[in-house]
């Protein structure tokens, strides 16, 4: 029945509580990983597969709580949604401060998990999307010579190719071929694109040493 | 069964919050039945697996209900007790 990519994490040390909500998650088309304790959760996990974390509260040893904890420690940000047997507001507002995207009672109805479920997913999907896009974008950046580095950022400060050129003591149409191997290499149409993938890869914009009005 | 829990507050809450597995478990699964069902490939030993949990669940259920009512009766026990010494 296995359709769809995404993976479900259960973690519950209830092993009826486990193998009847794979069940359930399993037949709406997710493959489904079950846990019956945090710890054996930590030990086998893997961040790489798009999914997302269907988590007991109470547990022995390490509780919910603190498994969301150790995995936001660890630099994973896949997305949790709690179950429990009693929806206290105290642990409520602690799992959703700590990044939590949901929080259901026991015992939940299909609808109501399914609908948390796809909206967890698209949390993990989004993220990875993001981070996919400033990967790539890190990785163009990355072949960049230093001196069209140093365009780029004049760019950037709104600086014109002539103020460019003097800035770095050479003439407008060296700049403008600079220019272009920049727009090239980081798959940018235009100057608005530019900017915006500039951003994206964290690159400030720089005025250069002589920026002294009037001096162009 | 073992020893009837008193009536103190993390007894009861304990119990009921054991409660709530075999409750979730016994869901999940009829819901997940329901789905098989809807389904084009029905897998008889797949249902048949699962209508044994929830029978077992079920009769999980029943058990905690019993320690409850146990739990309960002790209790109201021990505070008659108490109220009639205090007169």
């Amino acid at each position: 029945m296995g359709s769809r990519s995404e993976t479900v994490f259960i973690v519950d040390d209830d092993p009826d509580v486990c193998k009847a909500v794979g069940r359930l998650v399993r037949g709406e088309g997710y493959e489904v990983r079950e846990f019956n304790s945090a710890h054996d959760f930590l030990v086998a996990h893997e961040p790489e597969p798009p999914g997302c974390v269907l988590l007991d509260v109470t547990m022995p040893d390490v509780d919910g709580l603190q498994l969301q904890q150790r995995l936001t420690a660890s630099g994973c940000h896949r997305p949790i949604i709690f179950l429990t047997g009693n929806a206290d507001i105290h642990n409520t507002v602690r799992a959703m401060k700590a990044g939590a995207v949901n929080f259901l009672t026991k015992p939940v109805d299909r609808d109501e998990l399914m609908a948390a479920l796809t909206e967890a997913l698209a949390i993990d999907a989004a993220g990875r999307a993001e981070w996919e896009t400033r990967n790539t974008i890190a990785g163009r950046v990355a072949t960049l010579t230093p001196r069209e580095r140093q365009v780029l950022e004049m760019v950037v400060a709104g600086r014109l190719n002539k103020q460019i050129a003097a800035a770095l003591g050479t003439v407008e149409r060296t700049i403008k071929v600079h220019r272009a191997r920049v727009m090239q290499k980081l798959h940018a149409s235009s100057l608005i694109q530019l900017i915006d993938i500039a951003q994206r890869a964290g690159i400030k914009g720089e005025r250069g040493n002589d920026a002294t009005p009037g001096q162009s | 069964m073992s020893n009837p829990p008193d009536l103190s507050g993390s007894d009861l809450s304990a119990l009921l919050h054991e409660l709530n597995q075999p409750l979730t478990a016994i869901l999940s699964n009829a819901q997940a039945a329901q789905r098989f069902l809807s389904s084009t490939m029905l897998n008889r030993a797949e249902l048949r697996d699962i209508l044994a949990d929830i029978v077992a669940d079920d009769k999980r259920a029943a058990g905690i209900i019993k320690r409850l009512s146990l739990a309960i009766k002790a209790g109201q026990d021990t505070a008659g007790a108490d109220f009639e010494e205090g007169i």
